[in-house]
């Protein structure tokens, strides 16, 4: 047995450790991506019946790492246009400390932009939309330890004025972690404050987005959620709430979502989601939806 | 005459020349001619004198360009076969091997000892769930990849893989972790 051990060449990843990371171009620069597909069924108001089944999105991801700076670029295509997503560029003053410029995501959000960070497939709000910004360009100063983070983010907020964002999160507690942010934007703020809890393979999660537009009328909206894991197999059953003041209904989605993991990099899942109230508004009943996501 | 400057030429010459006056000496009574006269001897003689000479002068001429070659480069020029590179494109070859150079060297690059901690079965019947990552560390050493993935309940996947160069069949371990712990297993299949 000795003998046949030594008769092996270890194939590494040009002699160091890659993290998050799956294909090695050099010792310090590497790709990662994914491609994301769906099916989609809904209801429409006028009795009409949508289907829409498309490749929806594939993104390649560049990662440069050193020891003190690092770089990140996303590039995303739908299928008509590619579009920049996280473009930054690094340093690491320390362990905990990091200055970040470029274009990057917003701080704010239970959920993830990205579909391999969903726990299903739709957002909470209404329209299937988040309620947070997205990615704009700016620079950020964060300070990261295993008890909590803080982050300050300033940059372009449209309308040729300057936005900021003012992020802590609190994870001193195994399993439990609270997350409050303010973003001041042109003409409006949001508060957001989402908290989640993990024991046993359930994931709870409960948030809160209230938006100020300035003009006395204000968005709130909440989401609480529950998701189940054991084994290649999860389940999320979440409920979401958004009130916009300018609409004559609210807005009351129930989702739930069955997964599967095929592989580390194969994740299936299904989603049906009824809209409980806002149907007039929004237009539609339900959503059914089929989506399989690939990480490379 | 000019003295040999390699006795072997030399002696080699000597002998040509002797066996050619043998040659001469013995043609007329080969051929059945009667016995020349003196003088047309010494003619003969003349000339295989001019012959030897001639020869010898030729031998000193290749001994000196031969030990022109031997001499480094800065003592004169040499005539090659091929035209010398230039400076600009010697530097360049050496700053950028070819593919199958860059090739060749990672293939005879040394494996570390801690990348090879892993290879041993001893070392994966070790493992326990609910190991930290550094007792892991400790164990098997450094991974060659370290990627999230698409389980809920898995933070980091951990892989080690190598390739058994008798049997071209790729060996392929993994350590998946939660939090920081580990939650699954993966040992590699060995030969």
């Amino acid at each position: 047995m000795n003998n046949k051990l030594n008769a092996f060449v270890v194939l590494g990843a040009l002699g160091g450790t890659l993290a998050n990371a799956e294909i090695p171009l050099t010792d310090d620069l590497s790709l990662a991506g994914y491609i994301d597909m769906s099916a989609v069924s809904w209801d429409a108001p006028d009795g009409y019946d949508g289907f829409d089944a498309s490749v929806a999105e594939v993104e390649v991801d560049f990662n440069f790492t050193t020891d003190v700076v690092s770089a990140v670029a996303e590039i995303s295509f739908d299928g008509y246009n590619a579009n920049w997503e996280t473009v930054t560029v690094t340093y690491a003053a320390s362990d905990e400390l990091s200055i970040s410029a470029g274009n990057m995501l917003s701080y704010l959000g239970w959920e993830a932009y990205d579909a391999t960070g969903l726990y299903q497939f739709s957002y909470a709000y209404r329209g299937f939309s988040p309620l947070y910004p997205a990615y704009a360009a700016g620079a950020s100063i964060d300070y990261v330890t295993d008890q909590f983070s803080f982050g300050v983010w300033v940059g372009e907020g449209g309308q040729e004025e300057v936005s900021y964002e003012v992020a802590f999160k609190f994870t001193g507690v195994e399993g439990f972690t609270f997350f409050a942010a303010f973003a001041d934007d042109p003409g409006y703020e949001t508060v957001n404050l989402w908290a989640s809890y993990e024991v046993e393979g359930f994931t709870f999660a409960l948030e809160y987005v209230g938006t100020d537009w300035g003009n006395g009328e204000n968005t709130t909206g909440y989401l609480a959620m529950v998701n189940y894991a054991t084994g290649n197999f999860g389940i999320t059953f979440r409920y979401s709430h958004e009130d916009d003041d300018w609409e004559a209904e609210d807005w009351e989605l129930f989702t739930i979502s069955p997964s599967y993991t095929f592989t580390d990099h194969l994740l299936g899942l299904l989603e049906f989601s009824s809209v409980l109230n806002g149907e007039e508004s929004f237009g539609g009943d339900y959503q059914i939806a089929a989506e399989l996501i690939f990480t490379y | 005459m000019k003295p040999s400057r390699t006795l072997g030429l030399s002696s080699r010459v000597r002998r040509a020349a002797a066996w050619a006056t043998l040659f001469w000496a013995v043609t007329p009574f080969v051929s059945g001619q009667t016995s020349p006269t003196v003088e047309g001897l010494s003619a003969e003689v003349r000339a295989l004198r001019q012959t030897v000479e001639s020869l010898q002068q030729r031998v000193s001429e290749l001994e000196a360009q031969l030990a022109a070659v031997s001499r480094a480069p800065a003592a004169g020029p040499v005539a090659p076969a091929a035209p010398t590179p230039s400076a600009r494109t010697k530097l360049v070859e050496e700053e950028d091997p070819s593919l199958f150079e860059r090739l060749l060297d990672g293939m005879q690059r040394e494996d570390p000892p801690s990348s090879r901690l892993w290879i041993d079965p001893a070392k994966w019947a070790q493992l326990k769930k609910g190991m930290t990552t550094d007792e892991v560390l400790a164990i098997l050493g450094e991974p060659m990849f370290d990627e999230p993935s698409l389980n809920r309940r898995i933070d980091q996947v951990w892989t080690y893989r190598a390739r058994n160069t008798e049997t071209r069949e790729r060996v392929i371990g993994k350590v998946k972790f939660e939090n920081g712990r580990i939650v699954a297993i993966e040992e590699p299949t060995w030969p």
